[in-house]
């Protein structure tokens, strides 16, 4: 009887601790920043290792499509090919406009190379924890994009070696958008995907089209690739078109981010 | 020593949350590992010799969740648990597969029901969440009883 009576008082105190600690600002953050500095490590560790796993099952259920995934691959490795060629000397041309504008080499700076430490172990808001804060010059809504520079989210929370960032497929999450050919722009949220609206009906769009950043917003700088558009809802009731887009990043396998200015 | 091995464990639970789990992802919803097991050491053992347990397991998923008040987990844990042993105690008093079951789909359905105090969580991701943690819940609850016939966790 004793023993539970002590339990039951530990657990008052413990509540009341709880509630001191959430009351005095900052002290929360630092208990997190405190634990993710012992166990981030760990959490990578098992990150990784996760990914590994997956990863070995994703093969192994795709090898009767390799075959068939080789002769694609090669084809498009000759269209990109042909692609770059072009892009060099377009290159070359920017180059020397750039030159001329005096405007800088990189509009998007980055600013750190992040590893993600942790993901969001419940499941409902779609957010993960890098590895690098306020000691390394992170702040409040700067953008990430994985390391093939696509647009990953935000920062959302900072500590001071860490950061949680906020993906874009979190279902709060606003970009201001633009169709890269049609120049047609509008918001990408997320319902149950990611999806652009109120693009007038009169735009002509097409499936595989990019999506990119429109820097409207002024958190996400212009030109970050967001995703392709998968479909294209035309119902006749609407006054506007809704894009259902498909990320360029697979949020599940991301292991290294880039924070950008 | 018993509270070493209790964070140990529970650790365990949360790296394979965090390594393993979002991977078998369905609508946005995985099973938690970590809930499933309070509730099947609640349905076991009762919930006030599972404290240690939902004390540490509380506090990580707290440091490891979208909330930002520290101890919102410890007492969402604490209710289900409560709850847990009230269902196996003082209604059902047989504990066999289809009760234990429904005491595992009561909680859970509760532990969402607590989520939503913080999180605007959707509808399907909700039905998904309860389903997806259901389908878990037996063979934890069995791997536990196994464990603690055992060892006396």
């Amino acid at each position: 009887m004793a023993k539970s009576q002590s339990k039951i008082l530990i657990l008052v105190v413990l509540i009341i601790v709880l509630v001191v600690l959430n009351v005095i600002p900052g002290v929360s953050k630092a208990l997190g920043n405190f634990v993710f500095k012992i166990f981030s490590p760990v959490g990578k560790f098992f990150i990784n290792v996760g990914d590994r796993v997956v990863g070995f099952f994703d093969v192994i259920f795709s090898i009767k499509h390799l075959a068939k995934e080789n002769t694609f691959l090669q084809q498009k490795n000759k269209e990109l090919e042909a692609e770059i060629s072009l892009l060099k000397e377009v290159e070359q041309e920017n180059l020397v406009l750039r030159k001329g504008l005096e405007i800088s080499e990189k509009d998007i700076l980055i600013k750190e190379v992040a590893s993600i430490v942790s993901k969001d172990i419940q499941g409902i808001e779609d957010w993960v924890l890098v590895n690098k804060g306020s000691k390394h010059g992170v702040e409040k809504n700067m953008a990430v994009i994985s390391s093939d520079m696509a647009l990953v989210g935000r920062i959302i929370e900072i500590m001071p070696s860490f950061s949680k960032v906020m993906l874009i497929s979190n279902k709060d999450s606003i970009v201001a958008a633009l169709v890269e050919n049609a120049r047609s722009e509008g918001l990408v949220k997320k319902q149950d995907k990611l999806f652009m609206d109120f693009i007038p009906r009169g735009e002509s769009l097409e499936i595989g089209e990019r999506i990119i950043t429109s820097g409207m917003d002024k958190i996400y700088p212009k030109g970050i690739l967001i995703g392709e558009i998968e479909d294209v809802d035309l119902s006749n009731n609407q006054l506007f078109q809704k894009i259902t887009i498909t990320s360029a990043v697979d949020f599940s396998k991301l292991e290294t981010v880039f924070i950008v200015k | 020593m018993k509270i070493v091995f209790t964070i140990a464990f529970i650790l365990v639970l949360l790296f394979l949350q965090i390594g393993i789990f979002p991977h078998l992802d369905i609508a946005g919803s995985f099973p938690n590992l970590i809930v499933l097991t309070i509730l099947g050491l609640s349905i076991l053992q009762g919930w006030k010799k599972s404290l240690p347990w939902i004390i540490a397991a509380g506090l990580f998923l707290d440091f490891y969740s979208f909330s930002n008040f520290l101890g919102f987990s410890v007492i969402a844990l604490l209710i289900i648990s409560y709850l847990a042993e009230f269902l196996s105690q003082s209604l059902i008093k047989k504990v066999n597969l289809p009760s234990v079951l429904l005491i595992f789909l009561i909680t859970i359905f509760a532990y969402y029901l607590i989520l939503l105090i913080f999180f605007d969580l959707r509808f399907i991701g909700l039905i998904v969440g309860i389903v997806y943690n259901l389908i878990f819940s037996l063979p934890i609850f069995y791997v536990l009883k196994k464990i603690q016939s055992k060892t006396k966790v």
